[in-house]
């Protein structure tokens, strides 16, 4: 993959995030939710993640090294997200099975964020594996 | 003068230092980024350290919260069992042993879960080398407000418990600095506030529980750096410029799961040491204020009576008796406040405790007390250690005064404010 590739990769990643981010917070005040859950705190969080992916594009674009900094530490934080709510739905089903929730449904517990993240894996795995190379 | 020369003098040598191994090592000659050099570009970034890092603490108490929850459901069923193993509480001894004994110091125990689960998470943070580059990220806005940049590095430490942070501000130099930076450090939340948010939030909030608990966390953080700034400006004694700070950052690292479950280990070995001792004597003495004189109920027992003398006190922010003795309490140790609202709550015949702190408390109530146990008053210990470390009875008693009047201000603020928009919605 060549720094170009990553720059159009990391830009969709970066504006998916940012598109879920914003309707998780525009659901908190007018108050219609779609399968994008309200949650304001959460909303920003993907916010922020967005910003870092879509910091480093320009630098990708012009094949500079230095991008990818901001495409490899958005996907770690894509994944520190992915993997808190996927803990999360599973707490959400031990508090089903004890009796303390009323239901248990996988639509609502598949947050975006775990899609992104499933999303961002390939990019993920492809930076951890690429070693720095100045010809690039 | 001094300042620059020192912040200049340290820059050039690290410029020095990187011109050195990037001309000698072999392969480096055209200046390859690291992934530590790839990460810090982002982790140190002057726009986006800030937000990552309060994503990152944000994610820290939702794992905490969230996570645990089930298992603090699992024990709290153990002790509601063990409660009503003799029957009703109908006698003195079966009632220390289901309300006193389980009801009190078990309520308190079941918060074990969330306070390992948030230095797993804390852990993890350290043992990657993430949590000195938030240290660094935050001295850089420290000290442009003009505060200690070495500040900052105890008040994370704050996050689990002020003792060891105010002892560690041994490692700041300037006197000034350092005596700042203990008087806001119980700001700082502390492992032990973190059952009452748990309680209360949990209660309260909902889906939110995580978000609020961690608003509790902010607030801390923001309020310490507000009164650093004001006694800064307005204590003579403690004008002046901050000095320098140069930080050396380790690398990063895959986090060990060995260390990070001793970490863990470790903190719960002292909350559990806290419920054998200090919590478990404290369960004993309010069970007794509980429930005598006998058989006369908690509005008219001892405590109840304390209660009452203490709640117009507080009544102004919306809190009821049983908050104000939660309070009065909980300067021995911060989780006497849950273990008081336990007993209260189980020797008043509520069965479960977050459905009696729902029937006693709006969402706002909850969240000025929440911010009111932030601020009020460090526990005795930490105002013993303030008082070792200053040498001085002047500064822990304005240590304390401060923190009484501005834990009244932010919870009256918060009540005003939040009443006035629930009124518009």
């Amino acid at each position: 993959m060549d720094f170009k590739n990553i720059g159009l990769y990391t830009a969709l990643i970066g504006a998916i995030t940012a598109i879920v981010g914003i309707f998780e917070i525009l659901f908190v005040f007018t108050g219609s939710e779609l399968w994008i859950p309200a949650d304001l705190f959460g909303g920003l969080a993907l916010l922020v993640i967005a910003a870092v992916y879509l910091s480093g594009i320009g630098e990708l674009f012009t094949k500079k090294e230095e991008g990818l900094s901001f495409a490899l530490t958005g996907t770690i934080l894509t994944m520190v997200f992915g993997i808190l709510y996927t803990l999360m739905a599973g707490a959400d089903w031990l508090m089903y099975t004890l009796g303390e929730a009323d239901e248990f449904l996988i639509i609502s517990e598949l947050r975006p964020e775990i899609l992104i993240s499933i999303a961002a894996l390939p990019l993920t795995i492809y930076l951890f594996k690429r070693k720095s190379s100045p010809t690039e | 003068m001094v300042d620059v020369n020192a912040d200049t003098f340290a820059e050039a040598r690290y410029k020095a230092i990187d011109h050195i191994l990037h001309t000698s090592l072999a392969g480096r000659g055209h200046h390859a980024l690291t992934t530590s050099d790839m990460l810090d570009r982002v982790f140190l970034h002057k726009r986006l350290g800030i937000p990552v890092f309060l994503s990152l603490m944000w994610a820290t108490f939702q794992f905490a919260f969230a996570v645990s929850e089930p298992f603090m459901v699992m024990l709290e069923s153990v002790f509601g069992w063990l409660g009503g193993l003799f029957g009703e509480p109908l006698t003195p001894l079966i009632s220390l042993w289901a309300d006193g004994i389980c009801g009190g110091l078990g309520f308190v125990l079941v918060f074990i879960f969330p306070i390992m689960f948030l230095f797993i998470a804390l852990a993890i943070l350290e043992d990657s080398g993430y949590l000195p580059r938030a240290a660094f990220v935050m001295d850089r806005l420290m000290y442009r407000l003009g505060l200690h940049g070495r500040s900052f590095i105890p008040m994370l430490m704050g996050f689990g418990c002020n003792l060891p942070a105010i002892m560690a501000t041994r490692s700041i130099d300037g006197e000034r600095d350092r005596l700042i930076t203990i008087l806001i450090n119980p700001l700082m939340s502390c492992g032990a506030r973190l059952p009452v948010y748990v309680l209360i939030a949990g209660a309260l909030f909902g889906a939110y529980a995580g978000s609020a608990i961690f608003s509790m966390y902010v607030l801390g953080i923001v309020l310490a750096i507000i009164m650093a700034l004001l006694f800064r400006k307005f204590i003579p004694s403690l004008r002046g410029k901050p000095a320098p700070f140069i930080m050396e950052l380790p690398p990063y690292h895959r986090p060990d799961a060995k260390s990070v479950l001793l970490y863990m280990w470790s903190r719960a070995v002292i909350f559990l040491k806290k419920a054998g001792t200090i919590l478990l004597g404290g369960a004993l003495v309010l069970w007794f204020m509980a429930s005598f004189p006998w058989g006369r109920g908690v509005e008219s027992s001892y405590v109840g009576m304390l209660g009452h003398i203490l709640e117009p006190l507080v009544s102004p922010l919306g809190f009821d008796w049983m908050a104000a003795i939660a309070l009065f309490f909980g300067f021995l140790a911060k989780e006497i406040v849950v273990e008081t609202l336990g007993i209260l709550y189980g020797v008043g015949g509520s069965g479960a405790i977050t459905g009696a702190v729902a029937t006693h408390m709006t969402p706002v109530t909850g969240l000025a007390f929440m911010a009111f146990t932030l601020i009020y008053l460090p526990c005795l210990a930490t105002v013993g250690i303030v008082k070792a470390e200053t040498g001085s009875w002047k500064w822990t008693g304005f240590m304390v005064l401060y923190q009484l009047v501005l834990a009244y201000v932010v919870a009256g603020i918060i009540v005003v404010v939040g009443n006035f928009i629930i009124g518009v919605l």
